[in-house]
């Protein structure tokens, strides 16, 4: 469960996120959309803990984990996270970019969760591939992979598919949805795209001028 | 992109890329010829100079041991403060930079005179305690003090990888892994190009220099080179014994081509680093602080000592006074070696930006740094040994000569960093609307790169202020420098004189370093507003 209490955070005067508050229970699916620079990533980034609010509290399974006084590291906080720049790791292959957040699990568990997501996102040919050897829409489905690999109970993805064609975008998009009922995972997803936002299902929420407003 | 499109056109390009050769390989190529001269004219035998034997092998393998603990010290000591500065608020890096990373410029011997002098002050404390004196000499005392003198030079590269990371990719891994996990699997190998070019430099510098270890009364290889050439007064044996050297140390320089490369391509992104602190191992942070701390001690305890000797502002006259000449004829050349080296390095970095394929140009601009500084000297004296009469006087203008030649890859380094900076279109707007390539050059190309060459005239200014091992030897009769001065009182033992002496080289090197640094930025940032150009 995700819960956000009053939660701000600014940039020097740029207001990102203003007294944003926000649930989702476990294995729900909520679909943030809004125009660019709406907070809509930034709240995503709260959520991680890769941001500290200025104000607010942010907690996860009922505790607290992010309050301006301090935060939990956010690799503890069993989120998989897919942002807005694919940003994967120059010098390791696609399999050691999607290997690295599977940590110290055994070789054949890593070897076996990797075959699962080469094949559920047509990453197979790729595996030994550089992220400099790969396509905007191939480096999107590495980052997915990525984040979905750890089986992490929070997914917080941030256009996902972008630069996906629509036959690919779909399959992906039905790995995610797998995924999600198979772990219970709640999923936070940003989309632009109104029918990409339809397909994702779940609840709509609005975000514009870092306030959230129910769609 | 065509070579018209950055500053000066083919013709300044030519220019410059000419100056370089004849100043740096021109020495080089008549020592050489002088060599193989006196090689084919009957000195076969000393042909085998260039086999190091008995002792002189067991001095190239110290000196090897020695150069490659001090780069592996200044590396992880450098890399660990850095992590620990990438990790503080960014106004209190910036001051804790600004600091340290200037006094990369001081020469190793003034650091060794710093610590000569704590040691002495230390005796009566310790006696008091019934200790003796850690005697400041041997290996321990060498290793000690270069490692003190390059820690700013290992900090800076470690900095500048850190710095040059995508936020992004490390925020990526922070969600998944462990902050410690995320340092050793993404940050580190991904400034791995900066560390192993810090190291690399490092290694060389220790490798080439005799000053330090000769302070310590210990032996190594470059030093036995000096050694003969002041006992035989002959060039050719000076390069015959330094050939070894020369191959490992252009082995070294060459290795580092592609990390130098690599670093030069990518974009200083300048921007957000930790967002939230990272959550480090204790044990982690304990190194970190430790690192940052005997880093701090290693680079300030200098000027600390140096001040407390000096005798106040009186003896710090008093040596003032009896050097100014020295100093004086040390800044001129100095100054010249910085300008020079800013304006040929630009066509420099020019080349090397537009070189494809092999990388000739990269090798021979790298080729200063795995040259001994006593061999660029004796190179300059074999090349103006023959000028006669009112010609002479020119013997002046030496030690800017062998400044540049020594340094002029460093501030190639850094324009060309600058011109991978500036949008191409900048300069190619400048081509549709003016066709002069020096009115180009001049209203707008230099004004875009100011900063990159105020930047680099003035790093060149302050490592020629305080440069010992070419100016030595390329100083005419009649003129000092302020480097040879302090380096012949050090050997005498450090007295008020001398260290007022490095007390007023370390102001001018810092001074140096931190004004045009300081200008430096502000010339980045009013272009970066569109205030200038």
């Amino acid at each position: 469960m995700i819960s956000l209490h009053g939660v701000s955070k600014s940039f020097g005067p740029i207001q990102a996120v203003e007294a944003v508050s926000l649930e989702a229970r476990q294995g729900e699916i909520v679909v943030l959309q809004g125009p660019s620079g709406g907070g809509k990533s930034t709240l995503l980034r709260l959520i991680s803990g890769l941001e500290v609010p200025d104000e607010g509290e942010v907690w996860l399974d009922g505790r607290c984990v992010s309050a301006p006084r301090g935060c939990e590291a956010p690799h503890a906080r069993g989120i998989g996270m897919v942002f807005q720049r694919s940003a994967l790791w120059p010098h390791m292959t696609v399999a050691g970019n999607i290997g690295f957040t599977l940590g110290r699990s055994a070789p054949e568990e890593t070897r076996a969760r990797l075959s699962e997501l080469f094949e559920a996102l047509e990453l197979g040919p790729l595996a030994g591939r550089y992220p400099s050897q790969l396509s905007g829409g191939e480096a999107r489905r590495v980052a997915l992979a990525r984040a979905l690999a750890p089986r992490p109970r929070r997914l917080l993805l941030d256009e996902p598919l972008t630069s996906l064609d629509p036959a690919l975008r779909e399959r992906a998009l039905k790995a995610i949805l797998r995924q999600v009922e198979e772990t219970e995972a709640t999923l936070l997803y940003v989309t632009h795209d109104a029918d990409e936002a339809r397909l994702v299902g779940g609840r709509m929420v609005r975000m514009d001028h870092g306030r959230l407003a129910a769609g | 992109m065509p070579d018209a499109s950055l500053p000066g056109g083919p013709l300044g390009q030519a220019l410059a890329l000419g100056i370089y050769l004849l100043v740096v390989m021109g020495p080089l190529l008549a020592l050489t010829g002088l060599t193989v001269r006196s090689l084919l004219g009957g000195q076969a035998d000393e042909l085998a100079l260039v086999l190091p034997t008995g002792r002189r092998l067991e001095l190239l393998a110290n000196s090897l041991a020695l150069s490659a603990a001090v780069a592996a010290l200044v590396t992880v000591e450098g890399w660990l403060a850095a992590t620990a500065i990438w990790a503080m608020a960014r106004s209190r890096a910036n001051a804790l930079l600004f600091l340290v990373l200037p006094l990369a410029a001081l020469p190793p011997y003034l650091y060794a005179l710093a610590w000569f002098g704590l040691v002495r002050g230390l005796e009566p404390l310790l006696a008091l305690l019934g200790l003796g004196a850690p005697a400041p000499y041997g290996w321990t005392g060498v290793l000690w003090v270069q490692g003190a003198a390059f820690a700013p030079l290992g900090l800076g590269f470690a900095w500048l990888g850190l710095r040059n990371l995508d936020p992004d990719l490390i925020d990526s891994g922070r969600t998944a892994r462990h902050d410690a996990a995320v340092l050793a699997r993404i940050a580190l190998p991904m400034s791995a190009p900066a560390l192993a070019t810090g190291a690399g430099i490092v290694f060389l510098l220790s490798l080439l220099d005799y000053s330090v270890p000769s302070l310590f009364q210990i032996n190594v290889y470059p030093l036995e080179v000096f050694a003969d050439y002041s006992a035989t007064n002959s060039p050719e044996r000076a390069l015959l014994m330094t050939i070894p050297l020369l191959l490992i140390a252009g082995a070294a320089a060459a290795s580092l081509l592609r990390p130098i490369r690599a670093l030069t391509t990518r974009m200083p992104s300048g921007g957000r680093r930790w967002s939230s602190p990272p959550h480090w191992p204790v044990g982690l942070i304990t190194l970190q602080w430790l690192a940052l701390g005997l880093l701090s001690l290693q680079a300030l305890a200098p000027l600390g000592v140096l001040l407390a000797q000096s005798g106040g502002l009186g003896g710090i006259g008093l040596s003032l006074a009896s050097a100014w000449g020295d100093l004086r004829s040390s800044l001129w050349s100095a100054g010249l070696a910085g300008a020079m080296s800013a304006l040929v390095g630009m066509g420099l970095a020019r080349r090397l930006r537009n070189e494809t394929g092999g990388g000739v140009w990269w090798l021979l601009a790298m080729a200063p740094l795995a040259i001994p500084a006593s061999l660029a000297g004796l190179g300059f004296v074999v090349v103006t040994a023959p000028l006669e009469g009112s010609l002479r006087g020119a013997l002046v203008l030496g030690p800017a000569l062998v400044l540049f030649g020594r340094f002029v890859p460093l501030s190639a380094l850094i324009l060309l960093a600058q011109m991978r900076r500036l949008d191409p279109l900048l300069f190619e707007s400048a081509r549709l609307s003016e066709s002069s390539a020096w009115r180009r050059a001049i209203l707008v190309e230099i004004p875009l790169l100011g900063g990159g060459l105020l930047a680099a005239a003035g790093l060149v200014f302050a490592l020629s202020l305080g440069e010992l091992g070419a100016t030595l030897l390329a100083v005419p009769p009649g003129m000092g420098a302020l480097s040879i001065r302090i380096y012949n009182y050090l050997h005498y033992g450090a007295s008020e004189t001398v260290a007022g002496l490095c007390l007023v080289l370390e102001i001018c090197v810092l001074a140096a370093a931190v004004g045009t640094l300081a200008l430096a930025a502000r010339w980045e940032r009013r272009i970066a507003s569109g205030e200038a150009g």
